[in-house]
């Protein structure tokens, strides 16, 4: 009798170890959030689409330049595929990071020394900025806002002349 | 089974309208940045840039997709089975079984981020394996991605090293 008086207790316990272990995939995040900056990265480099999409809010605004991703839906759609790409053939080394924010809104800001090779064989070397505004809901940051920045050469001058030939300034 | 599918022609167009508004929803959000304030961003034009300026190869092969239908439930119930409108520069005509083993990874509504493994396809129908449990929730509009990743998260289909760029469906 007791023995079966234990086991809806049992069960309750092996259910919630199962949810906390592999419940929904975008139930994840990070207690920490400069863990969920790296988690995100790490998810791009695995090729792990659902990591990377647990670790991002569902409120999600992507500026990649002057292009922007407005939904977690559209970046997941558009964007995520070829960060993918990009993570498995190139090296993200952190140069710099900065985190500050309080409460539930955090932002890591970091600087990355990234190498690798084009798919033409040439190098990738070039340093990419990127914000990173977190938020915390049920416990665990989300990305909620990536910005990317790069240094790189042939992307500023296929940039600007262009900005200025449609007639707007260049960035202040 | 016709009133299953009924929608299909009706989520064509829901289909076009996604891609569209991907497409277009940057150029508009970005001209409603420039607007209400200094200007930071170009107005106007596609810039390929963040990432973008480096040129690499697809990593796996990838068929973006979006729920037009729903299939009929097992006995038990259960839903397997969808139809799917290619969207996207990653889709491609399919044949029976192209997607067969693949992950898919569905991209919006109640199953965000949730992911199946694909057990078979025809033109336009898709069937996940039951290893993951059934799509239930999945509504006709969602969106997904599946890609040639097996259930242990290995590519299928990765181009080899050196390799030049593939020109297969998918990539």
């Amino acid at each position: 009798m007791r023995a079966c008086a234990r086991r809806p207790g049992i069960a309750a316990a092996i259910a919630a170890a199962l949810f906390f272990c592999i419940g929904p995939a975008w139930s994840q995040g990070a207690r920490i959030p400069t863990d969920a900056v790296d988690a995100f990265h790490a998810a791009l480099k695995k090729k792990d689409t659902a990591a990377a999409l647990s670790l991002l809010d569902r409120d999600l605004v992507v500026f990649e330049f002057g292009v922007i991703d407005p939904t977690v839906q559209a970046y997941a759609f558009q964007h995520l595929p070829f960060d993918i790409d990009v993570a498995a053939v190139s090296k993200w080394d952190i140069e710099s990071r900065h985190v500050g924010g309080e409460g539930d809104i955090r932002w890591v800001l970091t600087s990355y020394h990234v190498t690798g090779r084009q798919a033409d064989g040439s190098p990738i070397d070039q340093v990419t900025l990127e914000t990173m505004i977190l938020k915390r809901s049920s416990g665990l940051f989300r990305i909620a806002h990536m910005h990317w920045s790069t240094n790189d050469a042939k992307f500023q001058a296929m940039a600007q002349p262009a900005a200025r030939a449609k007639g707007t300034p260049a960035p202040k | 089974m016709k009133q299953v599918f009924a929608g299909i022609a009706a989520s064509a167009g829901w289909a076009l309208m996604f891609a569209a508004s991907i497409a277009s929803a940057q150029l508009v959000s970005s001209a409603d940045y420039v607007s209400s304030g200094p200007a930071l961003f170009p107005r106007s034009g596609f810039m390929h840039v963040g990432h973008d300026n480096i040129v690499v190869d697809p990593s796996v092969r990838r068929f973006t997709g979006m729920v037009s239908a729903l299939g009929l439930p097992d006995a038990q119930g259960k839903l397997y089975t969808f139809k799917a409108s290619p969207v996207g520069p990653r889709s491609f005509k399919l044949s029976p079984d192209d997607l067969r083993g693949w992950r898919m990874t569905v991209l919006s509504g109640k199953r965000f981020g949730q992911v199946f493994t694909v057990s078979g396809n025809t033109e336009s129908e898709i069937t996940v394996k039951a290893d993951k449990g059934p799509v239930d929730g999945l509504d006709v509009r969602d969106v997904f991605i599946i890609e040639s990743v097996d259930a242990n998260g290995v590519s299928m289909f990765g181009p080899a090293v050196g390799a030049s760029p593939s020109i297969s469906p998918g990539t």
